[in-house]
This record gives structure tokens, C-alpha cells and sequence, in this order.
């Protein structure tokens, strides 16, 4: 049995989302591996008819979009329902949507409703060609390990880590819009509901260069060693796990597989050893930079450049050597 | 209004971070011989609960799911200063995945009725999905309000809440019942007092059994789960980077700063 395979795309503010076009890319690499079908659903109460047609240039072979302003309230208890009807007309053997807080919501509640499995913020996918199943892989708990899950039910469904995937340009003959209008007024409960968007200024997963640091800066103090580097640098600044759990630095700066996941050009590690959760949030940037006193650290495995040497001796010269090139321009 | 609100918070117990080890035969974490702690962010969802009582009055209920040993973290929001605990626990609930786990706590909520609103922590440190609080509220078909980071109580049936999203803040003003998941950012836990500590060491906690909770085992445990680990593998990724070494540090600085300056950096 072929798969068929459903994308729950995401849109923000009538713009598709990328992380929907990252898991058409994951999609269309398991075409040659037993999927067949690949749609994207996409529920709105605003979208422009351009916008519509977009995940047919990233290789789906149809849209079916869903117009209701429900979709606007972020009222995941009442997009589940709308969703599962539209689930129950399509009947895709897999289903993927982003691991992102909308999807992390969404899915599990959608899962329940269909009765069945869900993968969590998968970075691979492949498919047993035993049984033709999906199979779900994602980094665990417990050292560096991966876990590739299979799900006995169907649908088989994951959520996706942002970052991971890269969306690709490919269009496929036959392909379709289906637009259904839903005029129904659904009540979401909200006795109030605003969306607030805040400027981006504190998109990791969009930075051309972050700069992280970890356990290796010791304090607060020194921690300001990482801030000036990404400002000298012009990049954003991360964190490991401990560095915000030690208050070195706030939550939404923490890389990792409880954080962000940021892909950026260039990634600085900072006295961060690589605990695979840390790896997990940054494995996919294109060039990686680690400094750390332990030569064995995990880190070091995935730099393109490394230096053996305590942070808080190298960064220093960095910095002025930094500080001297800028006044020689 | 006037009614007392019953709030139930959801608790863990989770295998101290870095002690845990997967069972290279079932795939699932192995926790045997490992300290156990409560999931650190299930700290912020007791505290919003105790907030809430002190506000508005009420009582709190919290419940975990798991062995024996697991009576540990129940105790220790025993001595917060919650008023009730139930221990789902049984043989028959090992290795369920986040469905199976949704459905049997979903299922000792629904026995525990009246209530007004549940509270968990965004995820838990060892699984990492954040899926189980959705999914009970999908099982309680009851709104669910995911990573919020604030809280605000006017009264007992009217509460503004504000969750973080990727493109800025949700505030919702929602009246109960719903389920709440919170983040770290949402309050400091407090601590204990001794008195609690004391109190907390002779109150009962309530058993609760798949069998006197009519669960039907299809959907419970390994046997229930819809998820398999079939496979764990080692993780390796490497790039053949250029790792410098015992050479002297304003070198390797410079050689740093080439690197960042042969890709245009600067």
C-alpha cells in the first residue's frame, strides 16, 4: 500500500509559514520510497489566492484549503475538529505538521481524536520497505541516541523539528486547489482573544550568526564574553541548557532540543560540551565554530573549527584582535 | 459564582538530567537505580495552582501516573500545599506512550469531576514532547491553552492568560474549565516549610487502579501504546573540522578569526 501523506500547514497573518515548505522537502525525499500522494491542508480565514497555490512549486501534488475565521483564534480545541473532518475525507496514511507551539498543540489533540499515534519533533523519516510504515526518528534522552518509532495505527503521525528540513523547488503535473468555503460561526469559549505580534527581534531560528555559550563561562559576568562576540559579530546571541537554567541568560535565547532549533551560516559553541539535545538545536548550521577545554567534547565532533582552550582565555583575544581589525578598517 | 474551585495539577517524576538510560530492548527509558525528581516545570504548574487558591480560594488536587517510588513527588507537592494527591499506578501502565499515558490520566480526571481547571507543565524533561497535556485535554474535550508564560486571576471564573507564540504573545481571557500548560518563565516555585514537610508525611495518598477506573486495556501501557521504538541507535555526526590544539592561544585566536573571515564574516 502506497502512503498517502498530509502536511497541516501553517499560516501566519495570511503568509504560508516555511516550515511548511521544510516538510514538503522531507515529504518529497520518501516519494521514491513508497509515498505517493502529498497534500497540503491549509486552514484560514485569510489568505491571499496567490498564497494559496505556493505548495505546488515545493512539490504537493494538491492544496486543500479550509476557509473559516475560526482558524484566526489560535482555538486549537475547535481547528482539531475542523481539521479531523477534513482528515476523514482525505484519509492520509501520514500526516506531519511543525513542531512549532502551534503544532505541538494541535497534533496531540487531532492524535486523540483519531485515536492514534504521535511522534514528537522527528529529524529524519524514512519508511521500512517491510511494511511500508513511516518510520520516526528523533534524538532521545539518555546520551546519543536516536529512537526511530513506528506507529501501529493509522494515521501515522509526527511533528517536525523547524530547521531541519530544507524545502525544494519541483512541481508535479496534475496538481490542485481545492478551496472550500465553511461559513459556520464556531464558538471558541474565548470570552477574549488578542494576538500580539511583537517585532522580530528576537528570531534565533532567522539569525545568520548566533553565538552560544555554555557551563564553560562559569557566570553571569563572564557570560558577557558571548554577548560581545555576537555583538561584535552582528549576530544573536544563544544559550546551552544550563547557561539558562543558571539565569546567564533568558529562556528564549536557549538552542536546543527544549529551546530553538536555529540553522544558521555560522554557529559559535562557547564552552558548550554537545549534549545531544544541544546538537539536536544546532547540528544543521552550515559552518560550526567550538571552543572548549576538553579536546573529547562531544562539540568538537560536529565543528568545522575547533580550538582546545579555555573560553575565557581565547574569547578575550578574540575580542581584541576583533577590536584592533576595526580600527585598522 | 460563589462555588469553590477544585483545580488539579499533573506532576512527573523524572529521572535526574544525565542519569538516564535508554533499555537498548524495549527502546523506553530505563529508570531503575536512577534519582528521581519531579519534572523542574511541573514546579511553576503547583505554584499557579497554589496561587490560584490563595486568590480566589479553592482547593488543589495533584496526580501522577507511575510506580511505586513515584509516591516521592507527591509528597513533595503535599508539602507545597496541595491538598489531595492521587497515584495512578500498576503494572499494567508501563511503557505507554503519550496517547496511552493521555488516555489513563484523562480517564482519572473524569472519576475525580467537579472540577474547573488542569494544570501541567509545558513537558517534561526525560520524554521531551509536550504532548500529554493536549492530549488529555482532547480526550476531556475541554479548550487547551499551551505554553503560557502568565497568568492573570481576576476571580473564579475569569482568567486572562498569556501564551507565547513564535510571532509574538496570545492573551486569551477564558472561565474555566480548561487545561493549562505552563513554561518556566510563569512564576518562582516556592519552597516547603517544615510544617508542610511534617503535614505532608502523614497525609493519604489515593490509590487508583486501571481496574476500579474501567480502563480498557487496549488502551493502556506497552499493549496500548499506538507508538513503538523500534530501534535506538548511536548518534553520530561528524565533520571533518580543523580542531586546534596545544598551540599558543593568541595563534588559535587569530586562526579563529581567519576562519570567520574566509567565509565573509567580516
Amino acid at each position: 500500500m502506497l502512503n498517502e501523506l498530509l502536511v497541516i500547514g501553517e499560516i501566519h497573518r495570511g503568509k504560508i509559514d516555511p516550515t511548511t515548505y521544510e516538510i514538503l522537502g522531507a515529504a518529497n525525499q520518501l516519494r521514491s520510497k513508497g509515498v505517493d500522494q502529498v497534500g497540503v491542508f491549509l486552514g484560514t480565514g485569510l489568505i491571499q489566492p496567490d498564497e494559496i497555490q505556493k505548495p505546488l512549486q515545493y512539490g504537493a501534488n494538491y492544496v486543500y484549503c479550509l476557509e473559516n475565521p475560526v482558524f484566526e483564534e489560535l482555538a486549537f480545541h475547535v481547528s482539531a475538529h475542523l481539521i479531523r473532518k477534513v482528515i476523514d475525507i482525505l484519509k492520509p496514511t501520514i500526516i506531519l505538521a511543525a513542531a512549532t507551539t502551534q503544532g505541538t498543540t494541535l497534533m496531540p489533540y487531532i492524535a486523540v481524536q483519531l485515536h492514534t499515534g504521535l511522534t514528537a519533533d522527528c529529524t529524519g523519516f524514512d519508511i521500512d520497505p517491510n511494511d511500508n510504515k513511516l518510520l520516526q526518528i528523533r534524538p532521545a534522552i539518555g546520551g546519543n541516541i536516536m529512537a526511530s518509532i513506528k506507529t501501529q495505527t493509522l494515521p501515522q503521525m509526527a511533528t517536525v523539528r523547524p530547521n531541519t528540513f530544507h524545502p525544494c523547488r519541483c512541481e508535479f503535473p496534475d496538481s490542485r486547489v481545492i478551496i472550500e468555503k465553511d461559513t459556520q460561526r464556531y464558538e471558541t469559549g474565548f470570552l477574549k482573544n488578542e494576538i500580539i505580534d511583537e517585532a522580530q527581534n528576537l528570531d534565533l531560528a532567522k539569525a545568520k550568526i548566533v553565538c552560544s555559550g555554555g557551563r564553560g563561562l562559569k557566570n553571569a559576568r563572564n557570560f558577557d564574553l558571548v554577548k560581545e562576540l555576537a555583538a561584535r559579530l552582528n549576530g544573536m546571541v544563544g544559550g546551552s541548557r544550563v547557561a539558562v537554567e543558571q539565569g546567564w541568560v533568558s529562556f528564549p535565547h536557549q538552542v536546543g532540543l527544549s529551546g530553538k532549533t536555529v540553522a544558521p551560516d555560522i554557529y559559535i559553541a562557547l564552552g558548550i560540551s554537545g549534549a545531544i539535545q544541544h546538537l539536536a538545536g544546532m547540528q544543521t548550521s552550515r559552518y560550526i565554530l567550538a571552543i572548549n577545554r576538553d579536546s573529547e567534547a562531544q562539540i568538537f565532533q560536529i565543528a568545522d573549527f575547533g580550538i582546545v582552550g579555555d573560553v575565557l582565555e581565547v574569547v578575550p583575544l578574540i575580542l581584541k584582535s576583533l577590536k584592533e581589525r576595526g580600527k585598522n578598517e | 459564582m460563589g462555588e469553590k474551585m477544585k483545580n488539579i495539577v499533573l506532576i512527573k517524576q523524572v529521572p535526574e538530567i544525565g542519569e538516564a538510560k535508554i533499555d537498548p530492548l524495549t527502546g523506553t527509558l530505563n529508570r531503575k537505580g536512577i534519582p528521581l525528581t519531579i519534572n523542574p516545570i511541573d514546579l511553576n504548574a503547583i505554584e499557579l495552582a497554589l496561587q490560584i487558591k490563595e486568590k480566589v480560594g479553592g482547593t488543589v488536587q495533584v496526580i501522577t501516573m507511575g510506580p511505586e517510588y513515584a509516591e516521592k513527588v507527591l509528597r513533595e507537592a503535599l508539602a507545597l500545599g496541595c491538598d489531595e494527591a492521587f497515584h495512578l499506578i500498576g503494572n499494567e501502565f508501563a511503557a505507554s506512550d503519550t496517547y496511552a499515558t493521555s488516555y489513563a490520566l484523562s480517564q482519572a480526571i473524569k472519576s475525580l469531576k467537579p472540577w474547573d481547571i488542569i494544570i501541567s507543565g509545558e513537558k517534561a524533561i526525560d520524554g521531551d514532547t509536550g504532548q500529554v497535556g493536549p492530549g488529555i485535554a482532547s480526550f476531556l474535550s475541554i479548550p487547551i491553552i499551551s505554553y503560557a508564560l502568565q497568568c492573570q486571576i481576576i476571580d473564579s471564573t475569569r482568567f486572562v492568560i498569556e501564551r507565547t507564540i513564535e510571532r509574538g504573545v496570545q492573551r486569551i481571557e477564558i472561565a474555566p474549565p480548561f487545561l493549562i500548560t505552563v513554561t518556566k518563565g510563569m512564576n518562582i516555585s516556592r519552597f516547603p516549610t517544615l510544617k508542610g514537610k511534617i503535614q505532608a508525611r502523614n497525609m493519604k495518598i489515593q490509590k487508583m487502579n486501571a481496574h476500579a477506573l474501567h480502563l480498557s486495556p487496549d488502551y493502556i501501557g506497552y499493549h496500548g501504546s499506538p507508538t513503538r521504538v523500534i530501534k535506538v541507535e548511536n548518534y553520530k555526526i561528524e565533520r571533518k573540522g580543523k580542531i586546534l590544539k596545544d598551540i599558543e592561544t593568541s595563534l588559535m585566536a587569530e586562526a579563529f578569526i581567519e576562519f570567520l573571515n574566509e567565509q565573509g564574516v567580516i
